[in-house]
């Protein structure tokens, strides 16, 4: 088992214009939020040297990276890149089984997967959106030393888990409308540690 | 009952291959729902994703895998295998041994194991069989070296554990140092074995001048440096582990710009496959806190904490089918879910029979790693024998003398914890 990330699908082009077009919404708006996750891990990398250095050699460390490396950039990097994650079929599975299950089986396997992933994500950015929502018309402000709006902290989480949601819903109707109608919608994802099995 | 039930639905849903995290994250909330209603289930799931997300220590893990990835867009990853087998190729069984060293260098940069694998049988594998070696025992040498990932140091799985058990971090990837040199000697002494027993299975290779060695030293030495300065950082206490993961990725970045690898295309790249990665390992944390909420509710861990400490058997017998678990689970799933899946619920349990978490931790995941290239599933004979374009039988025949040695010097570590315990204790405070 491990993280399917060493091949990529071959692109589903059996799939109708609407869930092809969705899809390509979804890959737009998640191609801007990994850029902007890169862009935060290499800031993180930066902002800790500094902070290191500084307080080394100048004995003056930067009072402020704690909370931005907190409050900012570690969730910015996770829920920004949490969708395009998936895209990617780089969260660890364990598809050991599916050496040995035939395609249809293999794709009943993945609806089952990404339909019940669905609600759990999605009452989760309900949830976050709803508290991040309040955040913003109270205009509370987070209660250590920046003292910045609390909304801008917590509004990484549901575009995020949103982002999510939505390309856990896209693959779920892939595979199902797969099953069901014969055409491919979505390609399988590949299996761990080859290309083999996948489409 | 509800504890039990969704721990078996748990694991089916896992057998069918839905990712980790996702089956964590449904079977925690169906769980905290069923124990606790609504109200328990949408006040985890509104606050722990980002809580945990922020959480400080966190930070090494983008860190050391963005230090890894820039190493490797730095290319001197790449003359690993050329280099060590310079100084070791002549000896007998030497292209093997460097198969060893080379996993070794690159279980520091990839800190996944079945990546070691994947990338020693494309490279280290076709030397070998060029030079004559039994496929049998190239196989096997490759298969098990691509365990070494998660005891070198840097290792994200020891940074994990230390994570998820609330032990120094610090003190875990120094703990690792003398297993994983040990485990690097233990597979570079049963090449040794194979090939006096078989002179055949391995022929010698070509001699070196010491000018040639010095020069490939000269090739992957900043590497080196960089991975031994991570690790002295941190064991003279002049970093944190946090702090050193930055500085190593920084440091590794200064190499890449060096060796002039750095342009938009391979910084993308480099960047994106981090964060892949480290989102991965993040929500497989986020989605085992829902679970662990779940858990703690059904008050589990207490029950199986005071069942074990009832139990009229030695604490010896209750650590070796512990490990034993460990073995098998090793076989089927990556150890990133392992720990995060375990650990909570075991730990308690060893805490109880007075064993070191620190010990504990490097020990079972020299576990896991050996479980990855047990028979009859071990993930990394099926990678190998892939990569290899070998037949399976052939590559699981290579390594079980090096699953015997394995397990051997487990043996040896759990008889004598200070072998994993005194570095750490040597440390600066």
């Amino acid at each position: 088992m491990s993280s399917r990330s060493t091949a990529s699908a071959a692109p589903a082009d059996e799939a109708p214009p609407l869930y092809r077009g969705l899809r390509r919404w979804v890959d737009r708006i998640d191609n801007v939020l990994v850029g902007i996750g890169c862009a935060m891990l290499f800031g993180l990398m930066c902002l800790v040297v500094a902070d290191v250095g500084r307080r080394y050699l100048f004995n003056a460390p930067i009072a402020w990276s704690y909370e931005v490396i907190n409050s900012y950039l570690m969730p910015g990097l996770f829920f920004f890149v949490v969708s395009h994650t998936l895209k990617a079929h780089a969260h660890v599975a364990v598809d050991i089984l599916h050496n040995y299950v035939g395609r249809t089986t293999r794709y009943v396997f993945e609806a089952i997967a990404m339909t019940l992933a669905v609600p759990v994500f999605g009452i989760a950015t309900w949830l976050a959106a709803g508290k991040t929502w309040q955040d913003f018309q109270t205009a509370a402000e987070s209660s250590s030393g920046m003292a910045v709006p609390t909304w801008t902290i917590s509004i990484v989480f549901p575009i995020g888990f949103g982002m999510l949601t939505l390309r856990l819903a896209l693959h779920a109707v892939g595979y199902i409308g797969t099953l069901l109608t014969g055409r491919r919608f979505k390609a399988l994802p590949p299996i761990s540690g080859s290309t083999e099995g996948a489409e | 009952m509800t504890a039990a039930l969704i721990t078996v639905l748990l694991f089916a849903l896992l057998t069918i291959g839905m990712p980790v995290a996702f089956t964590l994250a449904f079977c925690g909330a169906l769980g905290l729902y069923l124990v606790g209603g609504w109200e328990a289930m949408a006040g985890v799931l509104s606050t722990a994703p980002l809580s945990t997300a922020s959480t400080y220590e966190l930070i090494s893990v983008p860190l050391f895998i963005l230090m890894a990835e820039f190493v490797i867009m730095s290319g001197v990853a790449d003359n690993l295998f050329k280099a060590a087998a310079t100084w070791v190729g002549r000896v007998p069984g030497g292209l093997a041994m460097a198969t060893a060293l080379a996993g070794a260098g690159f279980g520091a940069i990839s800190g996944s194991s079945t990546a070691s694998a994947a990338t020693l049988s494309s490279t280290t594998m076709p030397a070998m069989l060029r030079q004559g070696y039994e496929p049998k025992l190239a196989g096997g040498v490759v298969a098990i070296s691509g365990t070494l990932a998660m005891l070198i140091p840097p290792s994200i799985a020891l940074v994990l554990y230390g994570i998820i058990a609330d032990v120094s971090i610090g003190s875990l990837l120094i703990g690792g140092v003398i297993p994983g040199i040990l485990v690097m000697l233990a597979i570079m002494g049963t090449v040794w074995v194979l090939v006096t027993i078989n002179p055949a299975a391995a022929p010698r290779g070509q001699a070196y001048s010491l000018r040639e060695k010095l020069k490939s030293l000269r090739v992957v030495g900043p590497m080196l440096f960089l991975f031994m300065a991570v690790t002295g950082v941190i064991y003279t206490g002049i970093a944190t582990p946090t702090e050193a993961s930055g500085l190593g990725a920084f440091g590794a970045f200064l190499i890449a710009l060096w060796e002039r690898k750095v342009n938009l295309a391979a910084m993308s790249r480099a960047l994106t496959h981090a964060a892949h990665a480290a989102c991965m390992i993040i929500m497989i944390i986020v989605c085992a806190k829902v679970f662990g909420y779940f858990f703690t509710l059904t008050q589990s861990t207490q029950a199986l904490v005071g069942w074990v400490s009832a139990l009229d058997v030695s604490r010896w017998v209750i650590l070796a089918m512990i490990l034993f678990g460990y073995l098998v689970l090793g076989c089927l799933m990556d150890q990133v879910a392992i720990l995060i899946l375990t650990v909570p619920i075991v730990l308690p349990v060893v805490k109880v029979l007075g064993f070191d978490p620190v010990w504990f931790g490097v020990v079972i995941i020299l576990m896991a790693e050996v479980g990855l290239v047990t028979p009859p599933i071990g993930l990394n004979v099926f990678v190998v024998a892939r990569y290899a374009r070998r037949p399976l039988a052939e590559i699981f025949g290579g390594v079980w003398p090096h699953v015997f040695s394995h397990l051997l010097l487990v043996v040896v570590l759990v008889a004598f914890p200070q072998i994993i315990l005194w570095l750490p204790s040597q440390m600066t405070p």
